[in-house]
């Protein structure tokens, strides 16, 4: 595949999350290790909890003051991890951006679209008011905002959820960003919509060449624009792979049965569905070793001794039992 | 389903209901448990410090006549200038501050939740009704109301004054037992209940008032001070207590009239009052953080 | 059919905007004339995206929310305009399970008291041990040892939560149950489980569902027959089969093709056909046929009249005069 060519445009290395509670520390992101290249999206996949956005959220240096964050991350060749904010600002928002679920509460009520837009741009490329409202106008058409001039002098509140993810998005890309994180951008809208904002999310992609991690809980949504996918669980990587390898030959027990429990539109069956039994473990009390043995059915001795480490190279799994398909 | 897996996931250990989370969060709080215990010591000493001194809070003692604390007497914290113990006026004070604070509260905590949850679970042409009427009782100056309220009154009778003063410091409790209401209606374990069939008053009862309780507690605990304040600043203008009951408000008017001659005076009472209004809202402050669900 | 359980004439739930003084009076229609009859047994699933009216239409028919016309017909009997205690002794055979799990338990009560709380109003003479005996039946059901009944809700997880709600909602055995997105605030490890439950609880206790939910995939799997709502108003109504594998209403055709599918040799394509453009505001619906502005087939005709449902083939109807000249090019299966 090409992209193994392209450079790495982020790079994330032993990247540890936890955060300090009354209750005591509590462990949301494990070892997290991957690295996306230019003109690559990778699906990050997990339930709640599992740490996904956390890991992308320390990248960024969005964590709450109680996070401490270990480990390494880069932009390039630019770390990230342990630089201050003012440091950071370099490159939030312009090389590396991000966004999120709710696009109402990521934007400011009280300024226009074409404001908000144009702030980025002018304090970042320090170019002219006009210059600025030029290229908002240019990013809302390429964001396929209907009657974008119009948009531009509109507040947030007076868009649909659909048209607001896409002026974040513009807003995301108004410095021609290297790497765009986005974390659940469709998972607020209804289901046309999404298809719609995945579509525009594609195009860009193969458009700038942009590296970008998509995190979100959906499968579908991965199989629609990721190269490759990271399954995570319990705060860890569990399998990582080309979008074909996991989704369609899945090793791990957890992506496997995942895949297996969720119902699908192309499916007619009617019977009970290959439930995963009990609940996604509570951080605080993560079971010995394998943390998804209590819900797996190939549990054994070993699983429960030991936590499997993630091992391969460019296909990995973390299972002491991985399923073999021919 | 593999049951061993469902069970592991359940909640482990001794069930803790909202209460006992709430104890579990005040008893971390050290500035809130330090003031609780002030505020009890200091209820204690009012009610049966009294009984260890020799003297009454209105007997005169012709001997010692403004003599200040520590001397050659058994009057422990010294005399006023009418030679009245000033350790048991000052606790005696302390009672009646206490009461009324207590008494005001109640009342204007029965009469606001009763009003804001009706207004807000009801809601619409009702609830306008019932909050204009709140807006008007607002703007209507509050010492004006209690002057009228002191005349008309016998003068002296201190409790029908501040059940009166109750009456009217409602509106504010009103109004946050109506908003909280006004959220809590749109949950969904409302409607749940409406579906279930449950009638008005019983969601009222069962479902309204158990979550209103909260930040009725923390408002109420933040109100004691407020009145204890106001019946100091009535009984210094002298439309509070009257001669020879004293209160706190009462001590301190005719301490501060001797401030250059006889400090301690003022200082005794004031020191009482203070430490009570310092405590009040220590503890009201530790409350809101026990019991606040924002934080949850 | 047999006689319905549940039949709706032209129901219409219309909410007043603004307050005629300041700002016009105007009418949200967030229902707007759905005829429906539901047998007993059925599992009837209704769909549509967010503000086609379907968990107002749910609340309606519960008479949680008031009707502004039309009628909605319990066992043979308009109970339209019925005063509250009338309704009451009703609620006992219809209950209803909501989307957020958490939200719908009231945090001061045990479990034991929040399940117990219909058997409360509705059957008074059971005695204490009857009635605990009852709720640990039920949890027992629901998949719940009988120990969780003196704890509180904040202690479960969401699929938990769900569990004691539906127990709640079960414990009476109504004749109906409405689901409102019963699995869409839940993990998607979780949501098979509630999934399965629910079909369990339908094959055994035999109880009417109206299922509502924005999952097509989910009520492909639990329903027998589905309603699509767009703008308050029904776009097509047909059995499970029929509807998935022949959509003919190109709403349902667009609606289907934007379900992501987990296979990433399908979804790519599925992406380049999404339904273009963006929910009218129901403020000011587009006149003649609501889905026009995002229809490919609109012509002008479709501005003029809105089409009422049509029957297709047996049990099937749309509301598309020009059902015969699309063809179901977007079946998925």
């Amino acid at each position: 595949m090409s992209q193994d060519e392209a450079p790495v445009a982020l790079d994330i290395e032993q990247l540890s999350v936890v955060f300090d509670t009354p209750d005591g520390p509590l462990s949301a992101v494990n070892d997290f290790a991957l690295e996306i290249r230019r003109g690559e999206c990778v699906g990050v996949v997990g339930e709640s909890g599992a740490g996904k956005s956390q890991s992308f959220l320390a990248v960024m240096g969005l964590l709450a003051a109680n996070a401490r964050v270990s480990g390494q991350a880069r932009l390039g060749t630019e770390p990230l991890i342990g630089r201050s904010i003012a440091e950071l600002n370099q490159f939030r928002g312009v090389k590396l951006s991000m966004i999120f679920q709710d696009p109402m509460t990521s934007l400011t009520p009280h300024m226009t679209v074409g404001e908000q837009i144009a702030e980025s741009i002018i304090h970042h490329l320090k170019i002219s008011a006009d210059a600025a409202r030029a290229r908002a106008l240019a990013l809302l058409e390429q964001v396929q905002v209907t009657d974008a001039p119009r948009r531009l002098d509109q507040y947030p509140h007076e868009l649909s959820g659909g048209m607001r993810q896409r002026v974040m998005i513009a807003i995301a890309l108004a410095c021609d960003p290297e790497v765009l994180i986005a974390d659940e951008p469709t998972t607020a809208l209804d289901v046309t919509i999404q298809a719609q904002i995945l579509a525009l999310l594609a195009k860009l992609k193969r458009e700038r060449g942009m590296a970008m991690a998509l995190i979100t809980h959906d499968l579908g949504v991965v199989a629609g624009i990721a190269d490759r996918v990271a399954v995570m669980y319990a705060g860890r990587v569990v399998e990582l792979g080309t979008v074909h390898e996991v989704l369609k030959a899945p090793k791990h027990p957890y992506t496997a049965a995942l895949l297996a429990s969720m119902p699908r539109i192309d499916d007619t069956g009617t019977g009970p569905l290959p439930a995963i039994g009990g609940q996604p473990p509570n951080p605080r009390r993560l079971p010995p070793g394998c943390a998804f043995g209590p819900r797996c059915e190939r549990v054994d001795e070993t699983c429960r001794a030991a936590r499997p480490a993630l091992t391969g190279h460019e296909r990995r799994v973390a299972c002491h039992h991985p399923l073999e398909r021919p | 389903m593999t049951d061993q897996a469902m069970a592991a996931a359940l909640p482990q250990g001794a069930a803790r209901g909202f209460w006992a989370d709430a104890w579990r969060r005040l008893r971390r709080n050290k500035a809130a448990m330090v003031a609780a215990s002030l505020i009890l010591l200091i209820a204690l000493l009012a009610f049966i410090g009294p009984s260890f001194s020799p003297h009454s809070f209105d007997a005169i003692d012709w001997d010692n006549m403004a003599v200040p604390p520590g001397g050659p007497n058994d009057h422990w914290l010294g005399t006023d200038r009418l030679g009245r113990d000033l350790f048991v006026r000052t606790l005696a004070g302390v009672q009646i501050s206490l009461q009324i604070g207590l008494l005001a509260t109640l009342v204007s905590l029965c009469i606001g939740v009763a009003f804001g949850a009706t207004a807000g679970y009801l809601g619409g042409k009702i609830d306008n009704i019932m909050m204009r009427f709140v807006d008007i009782l607002y703007s209507l100056p509050y010492i004006f109301i209690v002057i009228i309220l002191s005349t008309l009154f016998e003068r002296g009778n201190i409790y029908v004054l501040f059940l009166a003063i109750g009456a009217v410091g409602w509106l504010t409790m009103a109004r946050i037992v109506r908003g909280q209401t006004l959220s809590l209606k749109r949950k969904e374990f409302i409607e749940a209940a409406l579906a279930s069939g449950v009638g008005t008053p019983g969601i009222l009862a069962r479902h309204i008032v158990p979550n209103v309780v909260g930040p009725v507690i923390i408002y109420a605990t933040l109100t004691i001070p407020q009145m204890i304040l106001f019946e100091s600043f009535l009984s210094f203008l002298g439309l509070g207590v009257q001669e020879p009951q004293a209160s706190l408000g009462s001590l301190i008017n005719e301490g501060a009239q001797e401030m250059e001659s006889a400090v301690w005076m003022l200082l005794v009472p004031a020191g009482f009052l203070v430490t009570l209004l310092t405590c009040f809202n220590f503890l009201g402050d530790g409350l809101r953080d026990a019991l606040d669900p924002r934080d949850r | 059919m047999t006689d319905p359980l549940l039949e709706l004439r032209d129901l219409r739930v219309w909410f007043p905007i603004g307050d005629g003084l300041f700002r016009a009076k105007r009418n949200l229609r967030a229902v707007d004339g759905i005829d429906l009859r539901v047998a007993p047994g059925e599992a009837l699933g209704i769909v549509g995206e967010s503000g086609c009216g379907k968990s107002t239409l749910a609340r309606a028919i519960l008479r949680l929310v008031r009707t502004s016309g039309g009628q909605v017909v319990w066992l043979g009997k308009p109970i339209e305009g019925w005063s509250t205690s009338r309704v009451r002794p009703l609620r006992r055979d219809m209950q209803i399970v909501f989307q957020d799990p958490l939200a719908s338990l009231d945090p001061r009560m045990t479990v034991g008291e929040i399940v117990a709380e219909p058997l409360r109003v509705h059957a008074r003479d059971l005695s204490r041990a009857e009635r605990r005996e009852r709720v640990i039946d039920i949890l027992a059901r629901v998949g719940l040892p009988a120990d969780v009944v003196n704890r509180y809700p904040h202690e479960f997880s969401g699929g938990q939560c769900q569990r004691i709600g539906i127990a709640r909602a079960m414990v009476l055995r109504p004749k109906l149950l409405v689901c409102d997105e019963p699995v869409s605030a839940l993990d998607v490890s979780i949501q098979a489980q509630i999934v399965n439950l629910l079909q369990d609880l339908k094959r055994d206790f035999g109880m009417t569902i109206l299922f509502v939910s924005h999952n097509l995939a989910v009520v492909r799997r639990l329903c027998d027959r589905v309603l699509v709502l767009y703008l308050g108003k029904p776009m097509e109504l047909a059995s499970t089969d029929l509807l998935y594998s022949q959509p003919r209403h190109p709403y349902t055709q667009g609606l289907l093709a934007a379900v992501p599918v987990p296979d990433p040799d399908l979804q790519p394509q599925r992406l380049g056909g999404a339904l273009g453009g963006e929910l009218p505001s129901p403020m000011a619906p587009p006149s003649g046929c609501v889905f026009r502005t995002r229809c490919a087939h609109a012509v002008a005709a479709c501005a003029a009249a809105a089409p009422r449902l049509q029957s297709v083939e047996t049990g099937h109807e749309v509301a598309c005069d020009r059902w015969r000249e699309i063809s179901a090019s977007g079946a998925v299966a």
